[in-house]
């Protein structure tokens, strides 16, 4: 039954215009980092790798944007064509509703993110050089990559069954993903412990791409990333499981 | 007689407000069960409570005669208050969703149902440009997926012209008949239900305030001579060696409806005079179906 429910849920996407949106939107913006990539290239004589290209394509916050977006405007359409209310009614649990949304949504997500990536890694790998780096260390980074869409995808998740508008989601869920980066500092200051500002979202994104970060860092912040992930799901289907269907 | 759907006492609160107060239905296989109320009296609220879409406050609900509602929805098929559509896909692309949802991987049945609906021509339109009488048919397409036993239907003919009414009306006959599909529906509009409905269930301010066959309801519809008589046992027995009437009935406190000889109401009365019956009251009773609800649900 939940692989019936995750491969209607991809059917549905496939469907719906807002995947084609963000499409041509994650298009163009790689096209922009591609042409801007060139021109500083060109004016500053850096050699452009394959690698530096793919680590570029994740390190504007518009990404993380993005995907919310992508992810409310999903789930808060079911609200309001109130197409919740006939999935809801065919003897299907709801626990495999919320969850298998958000595999799916997931499963898109981290195919189309990562899929751009890869396309900048090859169209600058045949303009200029793969580049060097470590095969452990990008994986473990694509890795982190996949935590952090996941942790994204849940967080977009529950904000929408929470608020079942795409405005209030839209706003509400940005203001999570900037506001974790101070919510995070300001743990730090309570408890004197700095090492605890790494742990906003935007913070944590960037420890990731970073070839450079520690090992041990991006394992704990997998971590952390995957417990939201739990928690968000979790919170998701609380919200979902008793509310009456209107 | 097998049972398709039991409520006992069934009860939904929001706040202090009782939208459905002790309800409790009784629907058999086979049945074209019609539920009658005002808007508001809470037909819908009891619809979503079998579907699982509200929890009840109170009472129990059963589906094919077990408590293990989970595996009961599954076997029904629903369409609740306003048609639920996605607008960018064409109608056979939402029935394709549904039956990737219920794990049917044959989707030949689609183009079927959309016939069967009356939508086969719709092609690649998004639903987002349907009339509200399309959108309806789609909706009931849809809670034909899956073969359902049970069909929970909202005011399905919403919408529709009369010409789609008598479709649906068709169509609904037809799966009762020869798919053996049990059929809850509600309404306000009587003159649909009474064309298709076996039983009725009356709905008003949250109470289940009748419930009869439409054979019961037949009856009590049914024109007729009304008398107050003092003595029943002895009209009675003019009624039927003078009068040579069989179709009568003798209700309480000296009550008798005669079904024939409507048009000799004098000759009736002078009868049972004569013979020494007192007949305090003599009236010609005719109420639509209308007229027999409105008075029910307690309407001028």
């Amino acid at each position: 039954m939940m692989m019936n429910v995750i491969s209607s849920e991809i059917y549905k996407i496939f469907k719906s215009k807002v995947f084609y949106g963000v499409l041509i939107v994650l298009l163009m913006m790689n096209a922009m980092l591609l042409i801007s990539g060139l021109s500083a290239i060109r004016s500053s004589t850096i050699l452009g790798t394959g690698i530096s290209a793919y680590q570029e394509s994740y390190h504007a916050d518009g990404i993380i944007y993005i995907i919310l977006i992508f992810v409310v405007f999903l789930i808060t359409s079911e609200y309001a064509n109130e197409t919740i209310r006939q999935m809801s009614c065919r003897g299907i649990e709801r626990w495999k509703l919320v969850l298998g949304q958000y595999i799916a949504i997931s499963l898109i997500t981290i195919v189309v993110v990562l899929g751009f990536g890869f396309i900048n890694l090859l169209l600058f790998t045949v303009l200029f050089e793969l580049g060097e780096v470590n095969i452990i260390v990008f994986i473990r980074m694509n890795l982190g990559m996949i935590c952090i869409i996941l942790a994204t995808v849940g967080l977009g998740t529950f904000v929408s069954h929470l608020s079942k508008s795409s405005g209030i989601a839209v706003i509400l869920s940005i203001i999570l993903f900037i506001g974790s980066d101070y919510i995070a500092k300001l743990f730090a200051l309570l408890t004197k412990k700095d090492i605890l500002t790494i742990y906003g979202l935007g913070n944590m994104r960037k420890i990731i791409i970073d070839f450079n970060s520690s090992p041990e860092v991006v394992v704990k912040i997998s971590m952390v990333l995957l417990l939201i992930v739990l928690a968000t799901i979790l919170g998701s289907y609380l919200l979902f499981l008793k509310r009456d269907i209107d | 007689m097998k049972s398709v759907l039991q409520t006992c006492s069934l009860t939904k609160k929001y706040g202090k407000e009782k939208a459905v107060n002790k309800v409790s239905l009784n629907i058999e296989k086979g049945d074209i069960y019609g539920l009658i109320g005002k808007n508001g009296a809470g037909k819908t609220t009891i619809m979503k409570m079998i579907c699982g879409l509200a929890s009840q406050s109170q009472g129990d609900i059963k589906l094919f005669g077990s408590s293990d509602l989970k595996k009961g929805r599954k076997r029904i098929g629903a369409t609740i208050e306003q048609p639920a559509l996605y607008p960018n896909m064409t109608a056979k692309e939402n029935l394709i969703y549904y039956n990737k949802l219920l794990g049917i991987t044959d989707y030949s049945n689609a183009q079927e149902i959309l016939s069967l609906v009356g939508l086969e021509d719709t092609g690649k339109k998004k639903t987002k440009s349907f009339s509200m009488g399309m959108k309806q048919r789609l909706s009931i397409a849809i809670s034909l997926i899956g073969n359902p036993d049970f069909l929970i239907l909202d005011e399905p003919t919403n919408g529709l012209d009369p010409l789609g009414i008598k479709q649906i009306r068709e169509l609904l006959l037809k799966l009762n008949y020869e798919n053996e599909i049990t059929i809850l529906i509600s309404s306000h509009i009587l003159g649909e239900l009474d064309k298709i409905a076996t039983r009725y269930g009356v709905i008003k301010n949250g109470e289940l305030i009748d419930e009869l066959s439409a054979y019961e309801l037949e009856k009590s519809c049914e024109k007729c001579i009304s008398l107050v008589v003092n003595d029943s046992e002895k009209a009675v027995s003019i009624i039927k060696n003078i009068i040579k009437s069989n179709d009568y009935e003798v209700l309480e406190n000296g009550v008798i409806n005669i079904y024939d000889f409507l048009d000799i109401p004098e000759e009736i009365n002078k009868a049972l005079v004569e013979n020494s019956v007192l007949v305090s009251n003599l009236t010609l009773k005719n109420n639509d179906i209308e007229s027999y609800f409105i008075k029910m649900m307690g309407e001028d």
